[in-house]
């Protein structure tokens, strides 16, 4: 599981990472609580999907000024 | 407050914060700026160096350092002459650069471009008046017909020409940077993309063939500039560096000095990062730009031992302003019974003692917490406006120091002022007071976790 703690754009972030599927790498949404989005992703690597992910959103131009933290768990 | 309001000043603040971070121009500043920041810092950290081997054994008389450590001193300011005294120079280059990634064409031929462009447009020669009211004899006279040599009455000028003025390369030139590095750059990336260019059979090898594709580009932005700098020169009287300095850069600068400025900026950017938006990224331009600019102005100064020109600079923020959350973290632990307050104070403690806000900033968070909205921004305006009191009134020295921004609050301003020990309080004054502007909200959050 990673997440992002994100304050901002949250539904676009949510369907940006839903249709996700490059490399064979996949992320579903799974639970919103306050800032922090939670998905599920078949990546064994954790770290590396965080950083997709947040590599991803910061690619969108609604993206590239936001501030917000990926992890996993 | 409401919901309603937070949503609506952040579906304001959003599209602000885009359209700045996708401004391809203003992007392209901000990463020249950024990229200038190996050298910038290289030259920064020998100043500091100097500074303990020099300017603090010189306060205290322990003139054995300053005679053994000289070859060292020495040394660093060979760096310093290297990096940030021609910081004009760096710059231009990286602006030709991003330019070129704007419009996806040749990097290093826009960078060389740039660099001719401004080397065109700025002075080649240096002048000094001399007062020869004392000297004996006929000098007019022996000295008629010297090159570079006028007398007028008590005064002799004397001009040596085929020289770069250090002035003109140093902070002093990055306006005028700025407006021919995009002139140029914008001219040889558009021709470039418009295939304008000096076409090479494919057997030709592609690190001969690139620089060929670019001679023509080059040549009329070149050209161009030179056109532009001999007409200006010619109706104005003055070189271009000259007329953006006295009408732009000066005026710009002066305007960043004023204490509402200076606390407008402050909680502007904090503002942005309250609604999860890079603070940092979005007020760059402004940061980097004005208030950067007055620290670099701030460092040559300090390193030929002139007046310091600038009260306020980019680094002023970080070593008295941005270490709030500090404040917060003390009031939790003082007072805050909140158990996950308690908790994400613990764990973000020791980042918070380098400056890495995150942990708090989502682990509490203070991102778009209502309860937290007021002192967020209130922090910011009254420590920027103590710090910038204790530097107007002479209590504390300007900053003179680019340091980096992992160093720990106290001594960031320590360092930063070239170590004037006053600093140190001013620091920890504001420490106190970021504590107490978020202690009677902390306890708010107590209340609100009795409830929960």
């Amino acid at each position: 599981m990673i997440f992002l703690n994100v304050p901002a754009q949250q539904d676009k972030i949510i369907e940006l990472l839903n249709n996700y599927d490059q490399d064979g790498l996949t992320f579903d949404f799974v639970d919103k609580k306050g800032l922090k989005l939670r998905f599920k992703t078949n990546a064994t690597d954790l770290d590396a999907a965080a950083k997709t992910a947040k590599a991803a959103v910061k690619a969108e131009v609604w993206g590239s000024m936001l501030s917000f933290q990926a992890g996993f768990e | 407050m409401n919901n309603k309001f937070m949503d609506s000043l952040q579906n304001r603040l959003l599209p602000i914060a885009t359209k700045i971070g996708n401004q391809k121009f203003l992007v392209a500043l901000r990463d020249s700026f950024i990229g200038t920041m190996p050298a910038v810092m290289t030259g920064s950290i020998a100043l500091l160096i100097n500074a303990f081997l020099v300017d603090i054994p010189t306060q205290f008389g322990w003139d054995a350092i300053v005679t053994n450590m000289a070859w060292l001193a020495g040394i660093n300011s060979l760096i310093f002459r290297g990096t940030v005294s021609v910081v004009s120079l760096i710059f231009i280059f990286s602006l030709g650069v991003n330019v070129a990634k704007i419009y996806n064409t040749d990097r290093l031929s826009s960078g060389i471009v740039a660099f001719s462009a401004f080397i065109i447009s700025i002075g080649n020669s240096v002048s000094s008046t001399f007062d020869i009211s004392k000297v004996k004899g006929d000098l007019a006279g022996a000295l008629k017909g010297a090159e570079g040599i006028s007398i007028h009455g008590h005064q002799m000028e004397v001009t040596i020409s085929g020289l770069i003025p250090g002035s003109d390369i140093s902070s002093n030139g990055y306006f005028t940077a700025i407006l021919i590095g995009f002139l140029s750059a914008i001219i040889f990336s558009k021709i470039m993309n418009k295939n304008w260019t000096i076409k090479l059979p494919d057997s030709v090898p592609p690190a001969i063939a690139t620089p060929f594709l670019s001679i023509i580009p080059a040549f009329i932005s070149l050209y161009v500039v030179g056109i532009f700098i001999t007409v200006f020169n010619n109706v104005t009287g003055q070189s271009l560096l000259d007329w953006i300095y006295k009408v732009l850069q000066m005026p710009l600068l002066g305007m960043s000095q004023n204490i509402f400025a200076v606390i407008a900026i402050a909680v502007l950017t904090q503002l942005f990062w309250f609604f999860g938006i890079h603070g940092g990224n979005v007020m760059a331009p402004i940061m980097e730009g004005v208030f950067g600019v007055a620290l670099l102005a701030n460092l040559d100064a300090y390193q030929h031992h002139e007046a310091i020109p600038y009260l306020w600079t980019s680094v002023s923020y970080s070593a008295f302003v941005w270490y709030a959350t500090l404040g917060l973290l003390i009031a939790i632990f003082w007072q805050s019974h909140n158990s996950h307050y308690r908790e994400v104070a613990k764990l973000g403690l020791a980042p918070v003692l380098f400056n890495i806000g995150e942990p708090v900033m989502y682990g509490l968070p203070t991102v778009l917490n209502p309860l937290l909205f007021i002192p967020f921004l209130l922090c910011p305006a009254v420590l920027s406006a103590v710090a910038y009191g204790a530097t107007y009134f002479g209590l504390v020295k300007p900053v003179t120091q680019n340091i980096t921004w992992v160093m720990p609050p106290v001594l960031y301003g320590f360092f930063a002022t070239a170590f004037d020990w006053r600093s140190i309080i001013l620091s920890l004054v504001n420490l106190a007071l970021a504590t107490f502007i978020y202690l009677p909200f902390v306890k708010m959050a107590d209340k609100q976790d009795v409830v929960e």
